[in-house]
């Protein structure tokens, strides 16, 4: 449209407004009495909500409390303590704790833990025993544990083997004097018997306690690694992109994201708000779903679209 | 916000809103409690307790079922069907007879034309001159954010940019490019929900 046609249109707008005159105003007592009841009602389903979410991660905060002072207790000596090595905790159900070297953390049966482990995150399953030796070095018990290292060069110790890891993520089980370990992205060593074994992403390692070793090709998703999405810190929307909290969910889940359209591609750059911490799949979910996108799995793909 | 959700900003908001989002709370009730008062009053004979009653009663159960709302149409739309409910509960429940009117956002296409906002269909019938004040104003209460507020400033209450870019906290240069933006959105969805080319509107 041309100026004159905008001065036009401008002029037209400007009488129907005036024409129609100002609309009714709404009456201030009854604006905030409704807003007081209509808040209320919202706190209250917005306080169901997070009771729900936090009834279990409050029960293994509990537990692993119980264990660590049960362990302290059990396994403190008259010979005077190590200076305690730091750990820095972040996140996960174990959140707002302090671990400390030679500390000691077992997970009851049924439920799961993370820790923020030096450079590293580390999840524990259920049914796990680690001592926490360094930054980067730990001894597994028994259970399993799964190390997402960030390049921390992580020494995972055990009654069968040494597992290096070389810039990875990777799980490591023991159960009746065999061990697994199972790479899902970059390459770990497996120190057994005098040998080295290489393992890449998709590998498996099954170790006896007799130092033989197998080697089987693996899915880097699916059932065998839930326990792994179970265990994951909360996420926090706020301040981050769609495109870091898809990369984020995706890597648990051992997924390529692919922003299949334009509409996608988009929306991946655009920053979240919010300062409720959730699961990685809730995370992901609210973040499609206020993006106008919906995801579907493909083989080892997570295809990104628009919303129809 | 807008930055976030080009297509459908009412989506984001109420996934602020279902993360606890004071905020987003604040923005909700401002952005529809008005509008979806002026739905109900017509409807419940304008008596503005029951109006106040069937309102807060519909936006109860609104953000209950908040994780619900999908997007598919504008929050306010959504809104109103909560809100038609509870009218239709409340005459029910009175054994009460509901009003006789027929309103224009009742007319299938005056409600398409007003949640699209850019749809091209013509009303069936045309409107009379006596019922375009209140399709302005159905125009002006749905509407994004505060354009309909501010065409009333500026066109009503005769505020200038200045005084308008006060009121929101925003700078003038952004109320400038608002005004500009209210202006559109205002013609596009007067001339859907009018039917014909809006400078020959019945002014």
């Amino acid at each position: 449209m041309d100026d004159m046609g905008n001065s036009n249109s401008d002029d037209a707008i400007a009488a129907l407004v005036r024409l129609a005159g100002r609309r009714p105003p709404v009456p201030e007592d009854a604006a905030r009495r409704v807003r007081e009841a209509v808040h209320d009602e919202w706190m209250e389903s917005i306080s169901r909500r997070r009771r729900t979410r936090w009834i279990g991660s409050a029960a293994v905060v509990a537990a692993a409390a119980v264990t660590f002072v049960i362990l302290q207790l059990t396994t403190s000596s008259p010979q005077p303590q190590p200076t305690p090595q730091r750990v820095v905790v972040a996140g996960g159900q174990t959140n707002g704790a302090v671990i400390y070297a030679n500390d000691v953390y077992e997970v009851a049966n049924g439920n799961t833990a993370s820790l923020a482990w030096g450079k590293a995150i580390l999840r524990l399953d259920g049914g796990t025993r680690v001592r926490i030796a360094t930054a980067t070095e730990l001894t597994l018990d028994r259970g399993a544990v799964y190390v997402d290292s960030n390049g921390s060069k992580v020494l995972v110790r055990t009654p069968i083997g040494n597992v290096r890891d070389i810039g990875t993520q990777f799980e490591v089980r023991l159960a009746a004097a065999r061990m697994r370990v199972r790479v899902r992205e970059g390459r770990v060593d497996l120190q057994h018997g005098g040998t080295t074994h290489s393992a890449a992403a998709g590998v498996e390692l099954d170790a006896d306690a007799q130092g033989g070793v197998t080697e089987h090709s693996i899915a880097r998703n699916g059932a065998e690694w839930e326990w792994v999405l179970r265990a994951a810190p909360p996420i926090h929307l706020d301040g981050r992109t769609l495109s870091e909290v898809v990369a984020s969910v995706t890597r648990d889940e051992g997924l390529k994201p692919v922003w299949f359209d334009q509409t996608a591609q988009n929306a991946a750059t655009m920053r979240l708000h919010g300062d409720v911490p959730m699961t990685p799949e809730e995370a992901l979910d609210t973040a499609l779903v206020a993006s106008g996108l919906t995801a579907r799995t493909d083989g080892d793909r997570l295809i990104i679209t628009r919303r129809k | 916000m807008a930055e976030f959700v080009a297509e459908h900003p009412d989506r984001f908001l109420v996934a602020r809103m279902v993360r606890g989002d004071e905020a987003a709370f604040g923005e909700f009730f401002e952005g529809h409690f008005a509008p979806l008062f002026r739905f109900a009053m017509p409807r419940v004979a304008n008596d503005a307790q029951i109006a106040e009653d069937v309102v807060q009663a519909a936006l109860c159960r609104a953000v209950r079922k908040l994780s619900s709302y999908r997007g598919e149409a504008a929050l306010l739309t959504w809104l109103c069907t909560f809100c038609r409910h509870e009218i239709s509960a409340y005459f029910e429940k009175a054994r009460r007879v509901p009003p006789m009117v027929e309103l224009l956002d009742d007319i299938p296409e005056v409600r398409a034309a007003l949640e699209s906002l850019s749809a091209a269909d013509r009303p069936e019938a045309a409107l009379r001159r006596s019922e375009t004040s209140r399709l302005v104003q159905l125009v002006l209460d749905r509407l994004p954010g505060r354009y309909g507020d501010a065409l009333e400033w500026k066109y009503i209450d005769g505020l200038s940019v200045a005084e308008i870019a006060e009121r929101l906290n925003i700078g003038v240069k952004a109320a400038e490019s608002m005004l500009t933006r209210a202006r559109t959105a205002f013609r596009d969805a007067f001339t859907a929900a009018h039917g014909g080319r809006w400078s020959e509107a019945e002014v």
